[in-house]
C-alpha cells in the first residue's frame, strides 16, 4: 500500500540499540505474547496483544490500569519484512482521531540491533477533515498514558 | 472548533523556511516592528511581508497595524499543538524503547546460557562433612 496521496506529515523518529540479534528484536515486536510483555507504559499497566501478521491484516494491544481502565491501540499491517522493516497504522480505539503510520527499522549493527521508529501524523485532502477532529480528545488522553517512568 | 490537524499541516509547512523560523525566534523575545524583523534579513520588504503572512494564515504570530507601523508578536496555539503531539509521543516511544530493552535484556539465551555456566561452576556453600 502506498502512501503517495501524503500531503504533508508531523513525523518523530526515536531510536535504540539493543545488544540483540535482528530475529529476537523483531519477534519482541511481532509476537503477540511478547509484545504482551514488554509494551506496557509503567508497571502500573499490563498488555494483552493480539497479532494476526499478515499485509492487511490487524495487530490490538490492549493496556489496561491497574484501576481497571483500558486503552487499545489498533491498527493494520502496511508491510512486513522480516527480520528487518514493519509499516502498520496506529490509531486509539474509541478515540476521534484518525489513522496515523508507524514505521519500524530494525538495522543489524554487528551483534547489536538499531531500533528507528518513524511515527508520522500524515494527511490528505481526504483525510482532513476525520482528523480535524481529533486532536482535542487525542491530545487530552495521552498524558495520563504517556506518563514517562519515574 | 479549530481544525486541529489541518493546522498542524500549516504549522509545519510555515516552520519549513528559515527565514520565517527566525522571525519566530526573533519574536520569542517579544514584540517586534515589521522594520526589526526585517533587519537581520539580506531581503526586500515585501519578501519579508510574505512571509509574515505566511505565519500568520498558520496562526503562529499575529500582525497589528498602529499608526503607520506594524507590529507583530508570537501566538502559541498551532505551534504547541504540534509540540504537544511531538513530544507526548517522544516520552511515549522512549519509554516503550526502555521497556523493551530490559525485556530482552530479561529474555536474552545468552545470559541464561551463562548464569547455567556460573551455577554449574559454584561450589556447594557447605562442603561435604567428613565422616
Amino acid at each position: 500500500m502506498s502512501h503517495t496521496a501524503v500531503a504533508s506529515t508531523t513525523s518523530l523518529v526515536v531510536s535504540r540499540t539493543y545488544p540483540a540479534s535482528v530475529e529476537r528484536v523483531f519477534k519482541a515486536w511481532t509476537d503477540a505474547n511478547q509484545l504482551g510483555q514488554w509494551f506496557a507504559p509503567t508497571d502500573d499497566y499490563t498488555t494483552q496483544a493480539s497479532v494476526d501478521l499478515r499485509v492487511g491484516h490487524e495487530y490490538r494491544i490492549a493496556i489496561t490500569h491497574k484501576g481497571g481502565n483500558v486503552h487499545t491501540i489498533l491498527g493494520t499491517y502496511h508491510l512486513i519484512d522480516p527480520p528487518r522493516k514493519l509499516v502498520y497504522t496506529w490509531r486509539w480505539e474509541g478515540g476521534p482521531m484518525a489513522d496515523t503510520l508507524v514505521t519500524v527499522d530494525f538495522t543489524p549493527e554487528g551483534e547489536a540491533t538499531k531500533v528507528t521508529i518513524t511515527h508520522e501524523q500524515f494527511t490528505n485532502t481526504e483525510d482532513r477533515d476525520k482528523h480535524a477532529e481529533g486532536w482535542n480528545g487525542c491530545l487530552s488522553r495521552l498524558p495520563r498514558l504517556f506518563a514517562p517512568t519515574m | 472548533m479549530v481544525k486541529y490537524s489541518a493546522t498542524l499541516d500549516v504549522t509545519f509547512s510555515a516552520l519549513s523556511d528559515p527565514t520565517r523560523r527566525t522571525i519566530l525566534s526573533t519574536l520569542r523575545r517579544g514584540h517586534a516592528s515589521v522594520t526589526e524583523l526585517a533587519r537581520p534579513h539580506d531581503i526586500s520588504m515585501p519578501a519579508i511581508l510574505k512571509h509574515l503572512n505566511v505565519l500568520e494564515q498558520a496562526g503562529l504570530i499575529e500582525q497589528r497595524k498602529t499608526g503607520r507601523v506594524r507590529m507583530c508578536r508570537l501566538t502559541v496555539g498551532p505551534m504547541q499543538a504540534a509540540a504537544d503531539w511531538l513530544s507526548l509521543y517522544r516520552v511515549f516511544w522512549e519509554n516503550q524503547l526502555d521497556n523493551l530493552g530490559r525485556f530482552l535484556e530479561r529474555t536474552d539465551p545468552e545470559k541464561a546460557k551463562k548464569q547455567e555456566n556460573k551455577a554449574c561452576r559454584i561450589p556447594p556453600s557447605h562442603p561435604p562433612r567428613r565422616s
